[in-house]
């Protein structure tokens, strides 16, 4: 009897120190996720770097060409697909993709004008979506840590220091990065799953920082998509119905960009328009899509998740008598949080 | 944009040749053109080589049909009618004129003048029978024959060994089913009490066997379900995975 008080105290104390240090505390301000390795005082200011590296892609005017490699699990089944594209920018933020060639796996040569050509009508979202980057330097810094490796690598005869980053929360995803020391722009990237598995390759082969840019046909829209007013009654007579946002403490995830986008109806009516919100947590991109009265509601809320494609997962629905489609290179946990957050 | 300029080029671009200089120059200076030169040989060539589609068997018929509705059916009924009539031989219309006197079906015999009508064409009318007997035949060819011939088979009789076989073993039968049957009754009981005990003590101590499952899936205000492929997503959603994908996700690129 006589230990029973110092026990409960000590019991106490231990309990009340275990917590408020799990993964799930509250974010804040100071970049408490970037770790420089083997440095007492850090030989980059992270920030700034960070920020470079954020605008690099579009105010950097260069031209040159890239080698582009996918490891996939597509419907079980594993995918290989590499090709070479030529990309430009003129730093004022027009831009160019254009795929150059397939190297694997072997097509004909119509085959390849088809992949040619789809791709060309791709570019938009190959330029935005597809490679990474630091899309939001305020949520990298609280979802990721970056860590210098300390390696001096060269890259289409760049050089470049050697990064890895990781994903401190959520999902598991790391990508191991090569950043031009002058431009910031991002020459090299590695994607791997946290178990160490190749998922791609994204690496120029060739870069001119001075170019020439007369023969560059510039991107031009393919799809009808136009910005989306933030001002609720605005929104409301683009669409024909008000938008949903994942709302809630979540400091997970920022919009990036909202649209509106036209699709065919699938049950062959008149086409639909969509609400598509990009949202990203400083690295990725998650697409929220939001598709108004859905004409043939179930009884039941009920989201449909896809076999993932490569690291893209998606999932899709009727909520609350309503379409929603989450879409991004992360956890299906996250696409499903993200949709009940819109409720 | 100078809209003489650029559609020059794009009409050139249509022909397949973008050779005059003073369009090539344009081209240099012209964003849109630019992109147009390098866009449209390339989608050109992707669809001359797509692979070669055979057209449908029934494509040729349905056209013949759709070009000649109605007068192809009324051709066939000319062509028809154009026919010669063979006469038949002279024993089967004695013979079927024979039978078909004291047939209470046969209708009335054709008019005399639609008789001699036809002989004066040198045509013999078929005797009425013969038509009916003809479309009973073409209704189920199969029965017509059949009918016709079974008739005729020779019948054979069973053996009596056969017989007395199959009234001894009638008689055994009856006698092992009757303590068979009272065996029957005994075991449907006793599985009847079995069951009745076994479906009564599940439903006494299913409460204390089962127990809550650790949840292993989060709590979500809708249900989530599984497709088995992305071909079951909507096109707006296969659209930005084959963007992402650079078109892995769908079955082309295997």
């Amino acid at each position: 009897m006589k230990f029973a008080l110092p026990i409960a105290l000590t019991l106490g104390l231990a309990f009340t120190a275990g917590c408020g240090s799990g993964a799930q505390a509250q974010p804040d301000a100071s970049p408490r996720a970037l770790i420089v390795t083997g440095e007492a005082t850090p030989s980059v200011n992270w920030l700034q770097l960070l920020r470079r590296m954020n605008r690099a892609p579009l105010t950097v005017p260069h031209l040159g060409s890239r080698r582009v490699e996918q490891y996939w699990t597509v419907d079980g089944q594993p995918k290989q697909l590499a090709y070479r594209e030529e990309v430009a920018s003129d730093g004022t933020g027009r831009f160019s993709v254009q795929a150059l060639g397939v190297t694997n796996p072997p097509m004909s040569m119509g085959e390849e004008s088809v992949f040619v050509a789809l791709q060309s009508a791709r570019a938009g979202f190959v330029q935005r979506y597809r490679d990474f980057a630091v899309r939001d330097v305020d949520a990298f810094v609280r979802n990721y840590s970056i860590v210098d490796t300390g390696a001096l690598v060269t890259v289409a005869g760049r050089s470049c220091n050697e990064f890895l980053v990781q994903r401190t929360t959520g999902h598991s995803v790391r990508y191991w990065i090569a950043v031009d020391r002058e431009t910031a722009l991002v020459l090299r990237t590695r994607h791997e799953t946290a178990a160490g598995v190749l998922l791609g390759v994204v690496e120029f082969e060739t870069l001119n920082l001075a170019p020439n840019f007369a023969t560059v046909a510039w991107h031009q829209p393919v799809t009808h998509e136009v910005p989306l007013s933030s001002d609720p009654s605005q929104a409301l007579a683009q669409l024909g119905f008000e938008p949903r946002l994942p709302h809630g403490d979540s400091a997970e995830f920022v919009l990036q960009s909202a649209t509106v986008v036209t699709a065919p109806d699938p049950s062959g009516g008149a086409p639909r328009v969509w609400a598509k919100h990009a949202l990203t947590d400083g690295a990725e991109i998650v697409f929220l899509l939001h598709g108004g009265a859905d004409p043939a509601p179930g009884p039941d809320d009920v989201v449909v998740v896809a076999p993932p494609v490569g690291p893209w997962n998606t999932a899709e629905g009727s909520l609350h008598g309503e379409l929603f489609t989450a879409m991004g290179r992360v956890s299906v946990d996250t696409l499903l949080d993200l949709l009940a957050s819109t409720l | 944009m100078n809209p003489s300029l650029c559609d020059l080029v794009r009409s050139a671009l249509l022909e397949g040749d973008l050779v005059d200089t003073a369009l090539r120059e344009h081209v240099a200076g012209c964003a849109e053109c630019r992109h147009a030169a390098r866009a449209w040989p390339l989608a050109a060539r992707a669809l001359t080589e797509l692979p070669r589609e055979p057209a449908p068997r029934e494509l040729d018929s349905a056209v013949v049909a759709a070009l000649h509705a109605g007068a192809r059916t009324e051709r066939a009924i000319q062509a028809l009618q154009r026919l010669a009539r063979l006469s038949p031989p002279p024993q089967l219309s004695s013979a079927l004129d024979a039978n078909s006197e004291g047939n209470e079906h046969d209708a009335e015999a054709p008019p005399s003048a639609e008789v001699e009508r036809l002989r004066a064409a040198g045509r013999a009318p078929a005797p009425r029978v013969l038509d009916r007997l003809v479309h009973e035949e073409l209704l189920d060819p199969a029965k017509a024959h059949v009918r016709r011939h079974v008739g005729g088979l020779h019948r054979l009789t069973a053996p009596e060994a056969l017989r007395e076989r199959v009234a001894d073993n009638f008689t055994r039968e009856r006698r092992e089913r009757a303590p068979r049957a009272a065996l029957r009754k005994h075991a449907a009981r006793r599985l009847r009490l079995v069951l009745g005990a076994a479906v009564a003590f599940a439903l006494l101590a299913l409460p204390f066997l089962s127990r809550p499952e650790e949840p292993d899936v989060k709590s979500r205000p809708f249900r989530v379900e599984r497709a088995s492929s992305v071909g079951a997503l909507s096109p707006i959603t296969r659209d930005l995975l084959n963007a992402a994908s650079s078109g892995m996700s769908t079955r082309e690129r295997s």
